[in-house]
């Protein structure tokens, strides 16, 4: 027998070889029995074995935590044991809602069109279909079928059909559904070649937007950023990983939806908060909208970015103590703690800025997803939230300072 | 065939976010790719759920990896994130150690080819050689072959970038 190549010694050091051919870790045993040689070569290649493991290990990460699989409840699943079908715009935006914990976050992003929105989309006076959407969504755990059920209003498909025309313009809403017959029959590589070659080739394009928007985000000098193409998964599905319970998250998110927002010029939202308004200034400001939610004092900015998406940033009066127990307890999830969001701005917390994600809320398909951020900022938590992928969001935070008034 | 995506979900995403960290030296972008193509395999949903996650997965890290400058905002963000995990406390040697060895075998794998690179990091991500060769399109047999080669360039470029540094240390 000649000696044993090192592709077998290494799937015999990796119990690999039996599994590729029964007979031949007998053989390979036989041979080492009686060739000095490769037995020498053996213990060679299991110290380059050894070795090569331990520094992988340095680098690759210990397990981490599972973001709940409901993350991609909204991502455009058709169906499948436990995964839950397509849900509707309306679900969808009920679930940005209660996700973001600011219900009107997503609402007005998918509803805005960028003049100034009056109070009607809000919870509290929306039609009752908008309400039992966000509600059916907040305890949805099986929703798929009463998705289905879900009557879209005259006043909820209009919402429904300005987000379209805001997020989709020119491209269609849904994405040409996956080969499913030539899948069958094939063998398990051929099928990943075949379903790849649909997914990869979107994800390959959308990857390298996706590379030059956060790679741009980083780079330019004035704002980067990009609406995420209606047909773009690039940021879609994230958990929205906030920091509190989610059954507080769900009714932080109800009470904000709920809220008696008025509207206010600069000097009135200042006064309202006792301190200068925070934006970003090169940012044209489209409205002001001012509240009280549960005791605490909140303003609302809605800014156009440069390329008409909506940008919303919610202000809160202080950071409450929960904020900070609730970011110190998970320090994992605080993105570039200690890094200053703004060199006029720095925070509490030792003088820094403390920022964490909100989350991605996942859309159905063919529609943009929405970044979610918090950010301390000169004393308070700002809410950031915008259709842009994540480093967009991280730069235009970097932008917010104090509003002058005009 | 009816799939259990949730199931699939809770036993791969462990193994596909090492598999991504190891491809975009970024345990958050990683995050990102991982529900990424999960989103992506609930809307087309692949017979084989394993190998066709893996391979959209490694196509998109592929292309992530691409750009130089990408790696550049990498290095900060490592800098950034040795800054922020200890702020104000003096970096411990072992830390260090730690560190420094992280960014030397980052570096070692870029010096592998991208083939083997993938190989080996599917490997470490708990697939077999089976799973490998249904992801990459090799045959099983060379697998072996791609592994030994991966791991003695890997451990190669590693010590020889130690020796480096040593030189330059002293």
């Amino acid at each position: 027998m000649p000696h044993i190549s090192e592709g077998d010694l290494h799937a015999y050091l990796d119990g690999a070889l039996a599994a590729i051919e029964p007979a031949a870790e007998e053989r390979l045993r036989a041979h080492l029995a009686a060739c000095a040689d490769c037995r020498a070569r053996l213990e060679r290649e299991r110290g380059i074995h050894d070795r090569s493991t331990e520094l992988l290990a340095a680098v690759l990460p210990e397990p981490v935590e599972i973001p709940p699989f409901e993350a991609l409840r909204g991502s455009g699943a058709r169906g499948g044991t436990g995964a839950p079908g397509g849900r509707s715009r309306l679900a969808w935006a009920a679930s940005v809602a209660v996700a973001l914990g600011a219900g009107w976050i997503g609402h007005a992003l998918l509803g805005g069109s960028g003049e100034s929105v009056p109070n009607a989309p809000l919870a509290s006076e929306a039609p009752a279909g908008s309400r039992e959407v966000r509600e059916s969504v907040a305890d949805d755990a099986d929703a798929t079928a009463g998705e289905a059920a879900v009557d879209e209003t005259s006043a909820a498909a209009d919402i429904r059909q300005r987000a379209e025309a805001e997020l989709a313009p020119d491209e269609p809403a849904t994405e040409p559904a996956a080969p499913q017959a030539s899948r069958r029959n094939v063998t398990p590589a051929a099928e990943a070649d075949a379903d790849t070659k649909v997914a990869a080739k979107e994800g390959a394009e959308d990857a390298r937007r996706d590379t030059v928007a956060r790679t741009e985000a980083v780079e330019m000098e004035s704002i980067p950023l990009r609406a995420a193409a209606p047909s773009d998964p690039g940021v879609d599905a994230f958990v929205p990983s906030v920091v509190d319970a989610a059954a507080d998250v769900e009714a932080r998110g109800k009470a904000f939806a709920g809220a008696a927002w008025r509207p206010a010029t600069r000097d009135e939202a200042a006064e309202w908060m006792g301190r200068p308004l925070l934006a970003v200034p090169d940012l044209e400001v489209l409205e002001i909208k001012i509240a009280e939610i549960d005791g605490l004092r909140v303003a609302r900015v809605r800014q156009a970015l440069p390329d008409g998406a909506p940008l919303e940033l919610v202000l809160e009066r202080g950071a409450t103590g929960r904020d900070r127990a609730a970011a110190g307890a998970e320090p994992r999830r605080l993105e570039l703690q200690d890094r200053p969001v703004s060199d006029a701005l720095a925070g509490e917390e030792g003088g820094a800025a403390i920022w964490r994600r909100v989350g991605i809320v996942a859309p159905p398909e063919g529609e943009a997803a929405i970044e979610g951020l918090r950010a301390l900022i000169d004393g308070s938590w700002v809410t950031l939230a915008a259709p842009v992928a994540s480093d967009s969001l991280r730069a235009i935070v970097s932008r917010v300072h104090r509003l002058e008034t005009p | 065939m009816s799939i259990d995506w949730s199931a699939v979900y809770r036993d791969t995403y462990q193994d596909l976010h090492r598999f991504l960290t190891g491809r975009v030296w970024d345990p958050e972008r990683a995050h990102d790719l991982a529900q990424e193509t999960f989103a992506r395999a609930l809307r087309h949903e692949p017979d084989n759920p394993r190998a066709w996650l893996f391979s959209v997965a490694a196509n998109l890290a592929r292309d992530e990896a691409r750009g130089a400058m990408r790696r550049r905002r990498h290095l900060r963000l490592l800098e950034g994130e040795a800054e922020a995990s200890e702020p104000m406390e003096p970096a411990a040697p072992e830390r260090l150690e730690r560190e420094e060895m992280r960014r030397g075998v980052n570096e070692a794998l870029g010096r592998l080819s991208e083939r083997d690179r993938e190989v080996l990091l599917l490997w470490s991500s708990g697939n077999s050689y089976q799973d490998i060769a249904g992801i990459t399109g090799l045959a099983v047999g060379a697998i072996g072959t791609t592994l030994a080669r991966a791991r003695k360039r890997l451990v190669d470029e590693y010590e020889g970038l130690e020796t480096d540094a040593a030189h330059q240390r002293g």
